[in-house]
C-alpha cells in the first residue's frame, strides 16, 4: 500500500476527521487511483469496528468514523471511471428492517461502486416490500442486505419468503453481510452469499452476477 | 380371499392386475384403451383378469395418466381464477399464457402479509359479483390469495361463497400446496380447477364399469408421488395425480425387478416417462413437477415426461427430417380398423398426389364426444367446424380444400384439438411397425397407405421410411435418457447452454463411423423398461446407450401393479414463527393463525394441529390403521444477552407423515 493510502487508513484510525479530506486530497494530487484510496478507508473502518468491538472505541467513535468515510468519498465521487459504471451489474443495497446500522452497508456500495457496479441504496430498517419494490421497478437482479443485529435476523427469512411469494427468488441473488451473519446463517436462511468483510463483497457480486448470466 | 384389481388407464392400453393380498400377481390384462370413452377399454381388461367371485375384490386402484396428457396436450376445461391481493402483473409468466384463452382471471381486493396478517380486506360484494359473473360459462373455480399459505382465510371464506352461489368444483392454493410463490401457486390451482371435468368423467367411466361387473369396492387413484387417495379426494386436487402413470410405473418397476438404483423408462402409447429411482425410491421434485413444459408447485415423482410414444405423430421439420411427436394421433391402423372408410380416403390421397405433390398428408379428424368440457369461448368458425365433423373421420384434405383460407382455417381446428374436442388421426410409429411386419395392429392396408404417402413426399421408399421411423424413435428416446441422466447429476443446464453438446451426443448416440472421431457415451445404471412398446425399441436404445437392460416379467403392465403395491401417504407441514417487535409466536395452521405468548405450547399445538390434520387427510385418502410420524425443524440462534444466555427462534417448521395401507372395507354408507 502506498504511504499515503496508509496515511488515509491511519487517519481514519485515529478519527482525525479535520484531517480526513486532506489526506484524501493529497492522495488524488498524487494520483493515485479513487477505488485504491476507497480501500485505505475501508481498511480503517475494519479496524475502528475491531476497535470497537473489542471495547476500545466506543458506539459514537464509530458513527463518526462513518462520518469521516463520507467526507473523504465527497472527494473521489466523480472520480471513478463513470465508463465502468454499472457495467458489471446493479446492485440493491439495504439495512434489515429494525435495523438501522448503515456504516457497513456503506462502505459495501462504496466498494461495489468503485469496481463497476452501479448501486441502488434503499437506505436503513427496509421492509423487505421495499426491496421487492425496487426489484421490479429497476429490474436488478442483485441485493445486497445488511444485518448487524443478531435480534433482526429473523429479517433474512422474511426477504427469502417475500421474494419467493412475489415469484422472484429464482430471478435474484441476494447475498448478507454484517456483525451477525456467518456463511452458516446463510445456508440456512437459503441465501446465495455471505460476506465478511465490504472488500470481499465485490468478489461476491462479481460471482454471483456472472452465475446470473449463466442462469446459476 | 382378497384381491386386491390395478389398473392403469389413460394411454394406449388399459392394463389390469388382480394381485393377493401377500402381493403376488395371480392375472394380467391388456387392452387398447378407447379414447373416445375409456369404460370400454377398462372393461375389457377387468373382463380377463375377473376372478371367480367378485366379492374377492376388496380394492380398485387406478393409475391414470389423463392428468399428464391433457397437460402435455394443453387440453382442460374453461375455469375462473379468482386471486386475492395480487399484482396484475405478477402472472406474467409464460404458463399462463398457454392456458389463457379458456381462462377466466379476477383480481380481487383481499390477501395477506408475510406475517399472514390481511394485506386488505375482503369485499364480499366484489367477491360475490365475480363469482356470479363467471358462474354460467365456467366448468370449476380456482381460488389464490397473495400468502395464502400463510392465511388462509380469504380463501376458505371465497370457496364457501363460491359453493354457496354456483355449486361448481373449487380449489384453493392452500390445499395443494404450503410453499410460496403467488404466480406459480395461481397456475397450480387454474390447473387443477381445468383437470376437475376430465377426472370427473374418468371417474364416473370407471365406477360405471364397476357397476357393470358388481365390483363392490372403494376406488383409489395413483398420486404423482406414487401413493394413493381415495377417488372423492382425486376429484378435489385431479393435479395431484399428474405424473400418476409414471409414479405407478417406478413403484411396479421397482416392486418387480427389486433394483436399487436405476433409470426407469415407462413407454406408453402417447408419452415416455423417465425416473430415477435411488435406493429403491423413486425420487420426487421438490421444487415442484413439470409437466410439457409447465411448472407446478405439485411434488411428484421426478419424472420427465415426453410427448414421444407408439401413437406419436409423425412430421417433418424443414429439412425433410423426420420428427416423432409430441402430438397424439390415433394409429391409421386403428382408424381403419374402427372406420374401413379411411383406407378409401388415403386411397384417393395417394392418386391425387401424384399430381400434386402437397396435396394430401394421411391427416384425419374425429369429433370427440365429451359432454363434461363446455364449449366455451368458441367462434361460429369453431362451431361449424365441430358441424362438420359427424360421427366418421373427415380428412384434413378434404376439409381443407373447401375452404378459402385453408392455413387460417387449420388454426381453428388446432385450437378445437388443443381443447380437447377434436382427435387428430395419422401416420404414427405404431403404423411403421405395421408396415414391417414387427407386429400387427388393426388395419395394415390403412398403414401402408400413410406410410406410401409419406415416401412419395419425401421421395423414398415406404420400407426405408418406416425403419427410419423407428430409428428416429429410437434416437430420441436415447437421448431423453441421457437429459434425464444428467438432469439428475444436476448439469443439464450446462450440458444444453453449449449447443455443441448436443451436437457430440448425437454423433455418439448415432454411432456414426464416417466422421473422423467417433464418440461413445455409456450410463452407468441399469434401464428398466416397460410399457408395451419396449421390446420394439429398446434393445438398440440400451446398446445405443451401453448400458443393461431390464425388462421386468410383468414389464407391460408394471402401472397396474404399482397401482396396487403403492400406499396411502399425507403430509401436513405448519411453520411457527416468532413475530418481530412483538413477544408472540405465531402457529399457521391449515385454517389460519392462532398466536402464543411464548414458545412451547405454540410447539404443541402446532404438533397437535398437525398430527390430526395429517390423520384426517389420510383417512379422507382412503387409509386404515394410520400412523403418523413427526419431523420437528428449528431454526434458532444462540444470543448472548447481557443478563442471561438465550435463543433467537427464526422460525420452526412441524412435519406430519402419515402413512396407512388402503381400507379396503367399502364404507357403510355408500
Amino acid at each position: 500500500m502506498k504511504a499515503s493510502v496508509m496515511q488515509v487508513e491511519k487517519t481514519l484510525v485515529e478519527l482525525d476527521i479535520d484531517q480526513i479530506q486532506n489526506v484524501v486530497q493529497k492522495c488524488l494530487d498524487e494520483g493515485i487511483p479513487a477505488w485504491e484510496i476507497v480501500e485505505g478507508m475501508s481498511g480503517g473502518m475494519t479496524q475502528v469496528g475491531k476497535q470497537f468491538e473489542m471495547g476500545e472505541y466506543y458506539l459514537a467513535d464509530l458513527v463518526l468514523s462513518g462520518e469521516m468515510m463520507k467526507e473523504g468519498m465527497a472527494l473521489l465521487e466523480n472520480k471513478f471511471d463513470m465508463r465502468q459504471m454499472g457495467k458489471k451489474g446493479t446492485v440493491i443495497l439495504a439495512t434489515a428492517k429494525g435495523d438501522i446500522h448503515d456504516i457497513g452497508k456503506n462502505i459495501v456500495g462504496t466498494m461495489l461502486t468503485a469496481s463497476g457496479f452501479k448501486t441502488i441504496d434503499l437506505g436503513v430498517d427496509c421492509h423487505e416490500d421495499q426491496i421487492i419494490e425496487a426489484v421490479k421497478s429497476s429490474g436488478s437482479n442483485l441485493i445486497a442486505l445488511s444485518v448487524l443485529l443478531t435480534t433482526m435476523v429473523g429479517a433474512i427469512k422474511d426477504l427469502v419468503d417475500a421474494l419467493a411469494e412475489a415469484g422472484l427468488r429464482d430471478k435474484i441473488r441476494l447475498a448478507i453481510g454484517g456483525a451477525c451473519c456467518s456463511q452458516q446463517l446463510a445456508d440456512e436462511m437459503r441465501v446465495d452469499a455471505y460476506g465478511e468483510d465490504a472488500v470481499k463483497a465485490v468478489r461476491i457480486f462479481e460471482k454471483l452476477a456472472k452465475s446470473m448470466k449463466q442462469g446459476r | 380371499m382378497t384381491i386386491l384389481l390395478g389398473i392403469d388407464t389413460g394411454g394406449t392400453f388399459t392394463d389390469a392386475v388382480c394381485m393377493d393380498e401377500q402381493g403376488s400377481i395371480l392375472k394380467t390384462a391388456k387392452s387398447a384403451t378407447t379414447h373416445e370413452d375409456l369404460c370400454l377399454g377398462i372393461q375389457d381388461a377387468i373382463n380377463i383378469v375377473l376372478p371367480e367371485n367378485v366379492a374377492d375384490i376388496r380394492l380398485v386402484s387406478l393409475s391414470t395418466t389423463l392428468a399428464t396428457n391433457a397437460i402435455v396436450e394443453g387440453h382442460g376445461s374453461s375455469v375462473c381464477l379468482l386471486l386475492f391481493g395480487y399484482d396484475r402483473d405478477s402472472l406474467d409468466l409464460p404458463e399462463f399464457k398457454k392456458i389463457q384463452s379458456s381462462l377466466s382471471v379476477v383480481f380481487l381486493n383481499g390477501g395477506h402479509t408475510l406475517r399472514g396478517d390481511e394485506q386488505a380486506p375482503l369485499d364480499i360484494k366484489q367477491l360475490k359479483d365475480a363469482i356470479t359473473a363467471h358462474a354460467s360459462n365456467v366448468s370449476a373455480f380456482g381460488i389464490s390469495g397473495y400468502f395464502g399459505v400463510r392465511n388462509p382465510s380469504h380463501e376458505l371464506t371465497a370457496k364457501k361463497r363460491v359453493k354457496e352461489l354456483t355449486g361448481l368444483p373449487v380449489t384453493c392454493g392452500h390445499e395443494l400446496t404450503s410453499d410460496l410463490n403467488a404466480p406459480l401457486r395461481a397456475f397450480t390451482v387454474a390447473l387443477n380447477a381445468r383437470l376437475i371435468s376430465l377426472m370427473q368423467e374418468s371417474i364416473t367411466a370407471v365406477r360405471d364399469v364397476m357397476s357393470r361387473f358388481n365390483i363392490h369396492a372403494p376406488l383409489m387413484i395413483v398420486k404423482g408421488d406414487g401413493s394413493l387417495v381415495h377417488e372423492a379426494m382425486a376429484l378435489e386436487r385431479p393435479v395431484e395425480t399428474i405424473l400418476s402413470g409414471p409414479a405407478a410405473s417406478v413403484i411396479g418397476a421397482t416392486y418387480l425387478t427389486d433394483q436399487e438404483d436405476a433409470f426407469v423408462i415407462d413407454m406408453g402409447g402417447t408419452t415416455t416417462d423417465i425416473s430415477a429411482v435411488r435406493n429403491k425410491i423413486p425420487l420426487l421434485n421438490g421444487r415442484g413437477s413439470r409437466v410439457g413444459g409447465y411448472r407446478t408447485m405439485v411434488k411428484a415423482v421426478d419424472a420427465q415426461t415426453r410427448g414421444l410414444g407408439g401413437d406419436s405423430e409423425i412430421s417433418t421439420n424443414d429439412k425433410n427430417d423426420i420428427i416423432v411427436g409430441p402430438g397424439r394421433a390415433i394409429p391409421l391402423c386403428s382408424l381403419s380398423h374402427k372406420y374401413p372408410e379411411a383406407i378409401d380416403a388415403l386411397a384417393h390421397q395417394i392418386k391425387i398426389n401424384t399430381a400434386d405433390s402437397t396435396a394430401g398428408n394421411g391427416r384425419f379428424f374425429l369429433k370427440k364426444t365429451t359432454a363434461a368440457i363446455k364449449k366455451t369461448n368458441l367462434t361460429q368458425k369453431h362451431h361449424d367446424i365441430l358441424t362438420s365433423l359427424n360421427d366418421s373421420p373427415v380428412s384434413e384434405f378434404n376439409l381443407a380444400q373447401k375452404e378459402e383460407h385453408p392455413f387460417l382455417f387449420l388454426r381453428y381446428v388446432d385450437d378445437l384439438i388443443e381443447r380437447g374436442l377434436v382427435i387428430v388421426s395419422a401416420f404414427t410409429p405404431t403404423d411403421a411397425v405395421n408396415v414391417l411386419g414387427l407386429y400387427q395392429n388393426g388395419s395394415s392396408k390403412a398403414s401402408h397407405l400413410g406410410a406410401s404417402l409419406w415416401a412419395n413426399k419425401l421421395g423414398i421408399r415406404s420400407e426405408a421410411f418406416c425403419k427410419q421411423v423407428l430409428s428416429q424413435v429410437e434416437f430420441q428416446l436415447a437421448h431423453e435418457i441421457i437429459r434425464h441422466a444428467l438432469y439428475n447429476e444436476g448439469i443439464f443446464d450446462q450440458y444444453h447452454k453449449d449447443s455443441r453438446n448436443p451436437l457430440l451426443m448425437d454423433r455418439a448416440l448415432r454411432k456414426e463411423k464416417n466422421n473422423n472421431v467417433s464418440i461413445t457415451v455409456s450410463v452407468n445404471r441399469p434401464l428398466i423398461a416397460i410399457g408395451a412398446p419396449v421390446n420394439t425399441y429398446f434393445p438398440s436404445v440400451a446398446d445405443m446407450l451401453n448400458s443393461r437392460l431390464l425388462i421386468p416379467e410383468h414389464a407391460a403392465v408394471a402401472g397396474a401393479v404399482g397401482a396396487v403395491a403403492g400406499g396411502i401417504l399425507q403430509t401436513v407441514r405448519i411453520l411457527i414463527k416468532p413475530l418481530m417487535g412483538r413477544s408472540l409466536h405465531r402457529v399457521y395452521h391449515p385454517d389460519g393463525i392462532k398466536d402464543f405468548d411464548t414458545y412451547p405450547p405454540a410447539v404443541d399445538y402446532a404438533e397437535r394441529i398437525a398430527r390430526e390434520t395429517a390423520t384426517n387427510h389420510a383417512i379422507r385418502a382412503g387409509a386404515k390403521a394410520v400412523e403418523v410420524t413427526l419431523a420437528r425443524h428449528v431454526n434458532k440462534l444462540p444470543h448472548d444477552d447481557a443478563q442471561e444466555e438465550s435463543v433467537i427462534y427464526i422460525d420452526a417448521e412441524i412435519t406430519a407423515t402419515a402413512v396407512g395401507r388402503p381400507d379396503i372395507k367399502e364404507p357403510a354408507a355408500t
